[in-house]
């Protein structure tokens, strides 16, 4: 194994595209590392680029680099917990595995791990994030959903926000602390004219990657607030329960993970609509 | 291929100082501060950012140091548990201090292993929040684990230095605490860090199969592999495991791999990444063969194939109270396994020191240990010494064994320091377990809710050796009855041998299961009358106390009914429930027993002495896991003399060596020859009581079985009568040395018993080195804390250093305690005899639980033990709220996955220990003195009784909000969602 300190972005993009491989928080690399299971990759340690670690907030843009610890996410939560539309991101940073974890672990690292269980991810992908990396000099931002991290170095996420949006989310772990996500929900609703103007329901910790739940958000779509109901919240979470791929081999069952994504729907909506 | 690993040379600054280190680019920070610069507080436990074990400040800030690379720490200010006091004291911030000193005077840790971890979290939370609430605090403190204590008292010291409170005037001392919350402590993962090769364990592939062969020439060849070894390679007898009832595990597997926890092959490498690669190239050929993993399918009806222990017991006519009753109630209950998931991680290391096989692991009896270690390597057990004098937790987990057979057979080997310690996934999967067991109960009883006759039968999973299961199997039979007086009781219990892991006790041999099986079967029969759950227990508990053998012993009643009539004041009116969630309140009663129900050994030794620099010592071969005990020796002493200063605990074999105490007694070391002699007699009684065991674990006739103990038995009893009151040391031994020195819950008793009676011998010996000194009677002089005096001219006095020095620079006694020792095992009343004593509580909890995901909230939990006397009510305290919180993860999701035989789980990620987040709400707990152990002064075992009730209550509480029972715990919220659905209809009101 071959280690490296990057000095600055560039000479970091340049490593990646090399085939180097970031070394951010390392929450997930450094105990595989300590196993003796990357004995053949060089790592280039981001750590250190402090310019990877701002949080910028305009009217319509969070912006995150990608350095940006889930426990500075978390405590930025004190300063913008007022802004209902990021809600999610927030409390999905806050759940994340425990205090260490949550002060070493990144948001780039969040996002790029590939990991079925991860919290902020998801959070992301319901808030519509884009993400801009670097290939080499080339930069390029797309939206979250699109990214491939392949020889890639992600550099900043930018949370696009307005007073339309309204987003919540939900974790369910059977440990309070430390608890590996069996399943978790984020939903992010834009209300215009006391309507549902559109809804992104997205699950994660149930597949290999994070999905949206189509047909509950259809249902929400054009909703009016006057129909905004029990009935409806639990309707949207029985559809969305029953349309969630939920393939993970490991235990507990997909019957339960059902149930699981049917309560964090039911909360996360009632949160936002009741 | 390997290639020697590149080495960086970093400059750390850890503490303020500088601290230049070479490292390999994967080492962590963690190995870097522990193994290369010795700073040992930096402990580790996860290796994953769980446990929180290893934290320090980095730049101010609480992380975990094993998820952070040592190269990458280069130029950051790291601060260890050890360098917080100076650290915070720069900005005039008394915190640490403050901090440490609540903690000590709280008594807020057990073994210790988590508490330097603990006070970095603490002292930042405290110095960063403007106020520290309990909420904060337990966010704060979710990352570090601790598997003793129950977190409450840490919780309450960090609160207390926040809010700047003195701490209190604790009446008791303890010299063992600073100690562990340092690097000073010395755990065995501690020892000789820096230089060993290191060892690993090739474990099966499959939980059985036949071995064809067995290549090492590849693994050998790898370079900076210095020894790859096999069965072939064990000089002498091939064995580990218990061995009391039996030598069926081999150390290194032969031909044939019964379980996944063989092992195959070991490896001592000059790093790891060579090991790991030597591991992979042995080549062994395998046949796998069906495993048997499944309990009832590993038994034929009326054969006695796979079964390796029975007990079978039966008290009055059980089947005719079940053909007269009113009521019959039947239920099958069963407990999964469980890890013992000590913080510190199995292993050590070993190394020659002057022809002696060091070996540091963690062991609750190193003797037993180190006895194996030699018949294996065949050398003088003289040559063979386990250091374990702090261990990071135990629970049972090292009774028997531990890895000191792999490292003693690789050091020895090599004649060089080999370092072995499992990874946490190795642990998990590789280790011995606690017995998982299934039992179907019937209860009969009239329609007022007297209990007529009780009918267990039980299967208890062994694993695939005999192990401690034929104790275990006893202790459940015999157990049956629990709390209540039943006039019929008949108990059927076999250990089965399968191909899952091997089993080892955890908090009490068998106690948690058939406990829970008891106690499920009446509360059940409680929800069948209608009647309030306290109530059906309070009329049938046993009152009045029992000695060993089944006699009452008057004016002594247990005091069942008070710890329950406390707990239900204590949980007073029930809570408001929440919509959308149940409510449900649980009570249960626990009556283990403790001690030696074989009615055949009970029996402590320890050496009390002052050497010429007037220092006190306590001496036996007892090791701390966290109960206080060496420290409560210690205390003791030093209150027995009137000493101010608190002696030092150190483990030792000195007094096994000369039990007799006389050549201590005179400030001599005994001869080499004398010591042998005494372990020679111990051998011959050892083998004898062992082959008793083994015959005896055979017959399943307990009348027969009496006889034959009672046969065995009779030139012991000779020999005690020899001994007699004068103590000679012709006969230092009797039947009663059979394992002598035991630790578990009785171990407090049962050291305090033999401390007290060292300081009487020592006050008898220093009077009459003093007399002879003076040239005047024993009687004209006179002790205090200083030392002898002469009473009629106090100017002519002795200082115990003096007094040492009089008697050649050692006066040291030793103390001892024997249990009355009387028939045997008793067929007709069921009675275990010997010497027995029980530990008496009541728990009870009220609990939430919403049925759509299954998630419980415990609001409120309650416990009320008798604990005869208690010598460190907080000491006592904390047992029990460890046990408490331990119970909480095994009721509902400490569960391990097996598939086939293996189990899958790999870290603490995924056994889930309950963290600071996962306690309840409200925890109280309160201590009864009756003054009715058969230990000093009163005194009972406790220990783990906690971890007993607890599960069962929370199980109870479930039931009742539920309307279903449960049939096994662990139930995760999985199970509990399932039956939230199916008790939807049943849900019956009951109100305790
Ligand atoms: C005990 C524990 C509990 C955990 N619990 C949770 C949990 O509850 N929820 C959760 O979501 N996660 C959890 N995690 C996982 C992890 O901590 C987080 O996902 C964290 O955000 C990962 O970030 P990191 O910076 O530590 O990643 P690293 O370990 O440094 O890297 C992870 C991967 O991301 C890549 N990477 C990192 N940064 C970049 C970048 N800028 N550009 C391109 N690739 C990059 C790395 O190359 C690597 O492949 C847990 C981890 C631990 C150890
Ligand atoms: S060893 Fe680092 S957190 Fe457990
Ligand atoms: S005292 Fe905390 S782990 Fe033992």
């Amino acid at each position: 194994m071959r280690y490296t300190k990057a000095e600055n972005v560039e000479a970091a993009a340049s490593a990646v595209a090399n085939g180097a491989v970031p070394l951010a928080g390392g929450t997930i690399l450094v105990p595989a590392i300590a196993r003796c299971e990357h004995q053949d990759h060089t790592f280039v340690d981001i750590s250190g680029l402090a310019a990877l670690t701002r949080i910028e907030t305009t009217d319509s843009l969070l912006l995150l680099g990608s350095m940006v610890t889930l426990d500075g996410l978390a405590s930025a939560a004190a300063k913008h917990n007022g802004t209902p539309a990021r809600r999610a991101l927030f409390q999905a940073a806050q759940a994340v595995g425990n205090p260490q974890v949550r002060r070493s672990g990144t948001i780039g690292g969040n996002i790029a791990a590939g990991v079925a269980t991860v919290d902020v991810y998801p959070a992301l992908l319901a808030l519509e994030a884009q993400v801009t990396s670097l290939h080499g000099g080339t930069s390029e931002t797309v939206p979250i959903s699109e990214l491939s991290t392949a020889g890639r170095l992600i550099t900043t996420i930018q949370v696009p926000t307005d007073g339309e949006t309204r987003s919540a989310f939900r974790k369910f772990a059977w440990r309070a602390s430390a608890g590996i996500t069996l399943a978790n929900v984020a939903v992010c609703l834009r209300i215009r004219d006391a309507a549902i103007l559109s809804a992104r329901i997205v699950v994660g910790g149930v597949s290999a990657r994070a999905q949206r739940l189509a047909k509950a958000e259809q249902l929400l779509a054009d909703k009016p607030a006057n129909q905004w109901t029990r009935d409806l919240i639990d309707e949207a979470a029985r559809i969305g329960s029953m349309e969630a791929t939920c393939d993970l081999p490991a235990p507990p069952s997909p019957e339960y993970r059902r149930r699981l994504i049917a309560a964090g729907v039911r909360e996360t909506l009632s949160e936002i609509l009741l | 291929m390997m290639k020697d690993a590149e080495q960086l040379d970093i400059a750390l600054n850890v503490n303020g100082v500088a601290r230049p280190a070479k490292v390999e680019p994967f080492l962590t920070l963690q190995a870097c501060l522990h193994h290369r610069l010795g700073f040992r507080e930096v402990r580790y436990g996860c290796g994953e950012g769980v446990c929180g074990a290893c934290m320090v400040l980095v730049d101010g800030e609480p992380k975990s140091s094993c998820l952070i690379l040592a190269v990458q720490a280069q130029g950051r200010n790291i601060v260890t548990a050890d360098g917080l006091d100076v650290y915070f004291a720069q900005n005039k911030n008394t915190v640490a201090a403050g901090l440490r000193a609540q903690l000590t005077a709280r008594q807020a840790f057990q073994c210790g292993y988590c508490s330097c971890g603990v006070m970095v979290s603490a002292a930042h939370h405290i110095a960063s929040e403007a106020s520290v609430t309990p909420s904060s605090l337990k966010t704060a403190l979710s990352g570090n684990m601790c598997r003793c204590t129950g977190y409450q008292q840490m919780m309450e010291a960090t609160l207390a230095t926040s809010q700047r409170e003195p701490a209190p005037q604790s009446p008791v001392q303890r010299g063992d605490l600073p100690v562990k919350m340092s690097g000073a402590a010395g755990y065995p993962t501690d020892q000789k860090t820096a230089g060993p090769l290191i060892g690993k364990i090739l474990w099966a592939q499959y939980p059985s199969a036949r071995i064809s062969s067995i290549d090492t020439r590849a693994a050998a060849a790898v370079p900076g592999v210095e020894a790859v070894l096999t069965h072939r390679d064990i000089p002498k007898q091939n064995s580990t495991g218990a061995t009391s009832f039996g030598n069926d595990q081999p150390l290194l597997a032969v031909d044939r791999v019964r379980t996944m926890a063989d092992a195959v092959a070991l490896v001592a490498a000059r790093d790891e990444a060579a090991a790991a690669e030597a591991l992979k190239l042995i080549q062994v050929t395998y046949e796998p063969l069906q495993p048997i993993t499944d309990l009832p399918g590993a038994i034929e009806p009326g054969s006695a194939k796979n079964v390796t222990a029975q007990f079978v017991q039966e008290t009055g006519d059980v089947d005719a109270a079940f053909r007269t009753a009113d009521l019959v109630v039947t239920g099958r209950y069963s407990n999964e396994i469980n890890d013992h998931a000590c913080m510190e991680l199995e292993g050590g290391t070993a190394w020659m020191e002057d022809g002696t096989l060091m070996i540091a692991v963690p062991h609750q009896t190193a003797e037993s240990g180190q006895r194996a270690v030699s018949k294996m390597l065949g050398i003088s057990q003289d040559n063979v010494r386990i250091i374990s004098q702090n261990m990071g937790g135990s629970f049972g987990k090292y009774a028997a064994f531990t890895i000191e057979g792999y490292l003693g057979l690789l050091a020895y080997h090599l004649q060089k320091p080999v370092r072995l310690v499992l990874g946490r996934d190795e642990i998990l999967q590789r280790r011995s377990k606690r017995h998982p067991s299934y039992g179907d109960y019937r209860l009969a009883l009239t329609r007022d809710g007297r209990f007529l006759a009780l009918d267990a039968t039980i299967l208890t999973d062994a694993g695939p050796y005999v192990g401690l299961t034929p104790a275990v199997a006893a202790v459940i039979g015999a157990e049956a009855s629990a709390s209540y007086n039943i006039p019929s009781v008949r108990s059927r219990v076999r250990g089965i041998l399968t191909n899952n892991l091997p089993t080892i006790p955890m908090r009490g041999y068998g106690s948690q299961q058939i406990s829970f099986g008891v106690e499920s079967i009446v509360e059940q029969a409680a929800h069948k009358l209608g009647m309030d759950p306290a109530d059906l227990r309070k009329r049938n508990y046993k009152k009045t106390r029992t000695d060993g053998w089944g006699h009452p012993i008057p004016g002594k009643d247990f005091w069942l009914t008070q710890t329950m009539d406390r707990v239900r004041e204590l949980l007073g009116p029930p809570p408001l429930c929440p919509p959308g969630w149940h409510y449900g309140r649980g009570v249960t009663t626990i009556h283990a027993k403790y001690g030696y129900p074989y009615g055949m050994v009970d029996r402590f030794v320890v050496k009390v002495g002052v050497n010429k620099d007037g220092q006190f010592r306590v001496e036996c071969d007892i090791s701390d896991s966290g109960t206080a005990v060496t420290n409560e020796m210690a205390r003791l002493l030093a209150k027995g003399l009137g000493l101010t200063k608190l002696p030092e605990y150190v483990q030792s074999r000195a007094a096994i060596d000369d039990p007799s105490g006389i050549a201590f007694g005179r400030g001599h070391r005994p001869s080499w020859l004398k010591s042998a002699a005494y372990r020679t007699m111990e051998w011959v009684q050892m083998t004898g009581a062992k082959s008793l065991l083994v015959i005896t674990a055979r017959i399943t006739n307990p009348r027969n079985l009496v006889r034959l103990q009672r046969v065995i038995a009779r030139p012991a009893n000779f020999f005690i009568k020899m001994a007699g009151n004068f103590k000679s040391w012709v006969f230092p031994f009797s039947r009663e040395s059979f394992q002598p020195r035991f630790g578990s819950s009785r171990s407090l008793s049962m050291c305090a018993g033999a401390v007290l009676d060292g300081v009487e011998r020592f006050k008898k010996t220093v009077l009459e080195v003093g007399a002879k000194e003076f040239s005047s009677d024993v009687s004209e002089l006179q002790l205090d804390g200083e030392g002898v005096y002469h009473s009629s001219d106090t100017s002519r006095r002795l200082s115990w250093a003096a007094l040492a020095q009089r008697a050649g620079g050692d006066l040291a006694v030793v103390g001892e305690i024997h249990n009355p020792v009387g028939p045997l095992l008793d067929p007709s009343t069921g009675n275990q005899t010997g010497a027995v004593d029980f530990m008496d509580g009541s728990h009870g909890c009220d609990l939430l639980i919403r049925p759509d995901t299954g998630q419980v909230r415990i609001l409120k939990y309650v416990a009320v033990h008798d604990v005869g006397y208690a010598f460190n009510p907080e000491a006592l305290r904390g047992q029990i709220l460890g046990g408490i919180t331990m119970g909480i993860g095994q009721a509902i999701f400490e569960s391990m996955k097996v598939q086939d035989g293996k189990v899958l789980n790999t870290g603490l990620h995924d056994y889930l220990v309950a963290t600071t987040l996962d306690l309840p709400e409200e925890v109280k707990v309160e201590i009864l003195e009756s003054g009715n152990g058969m230990g000093p002064y009163g005194s009972k075992g406790i220990g783990e009784s906690g971890a007993v009730a607890a599960p069962i209550a929370i199980a109870n509480a479930l039931y009742n909000a539920l309307g279903m029972q449960l049939e096994t715990i662990p139930s995760t919220p999985e199970k509990l969602a399932a039956m939230a659905d199916a008790g939807a209809g049943q849900r019956s009101a009951i109100a305790v």
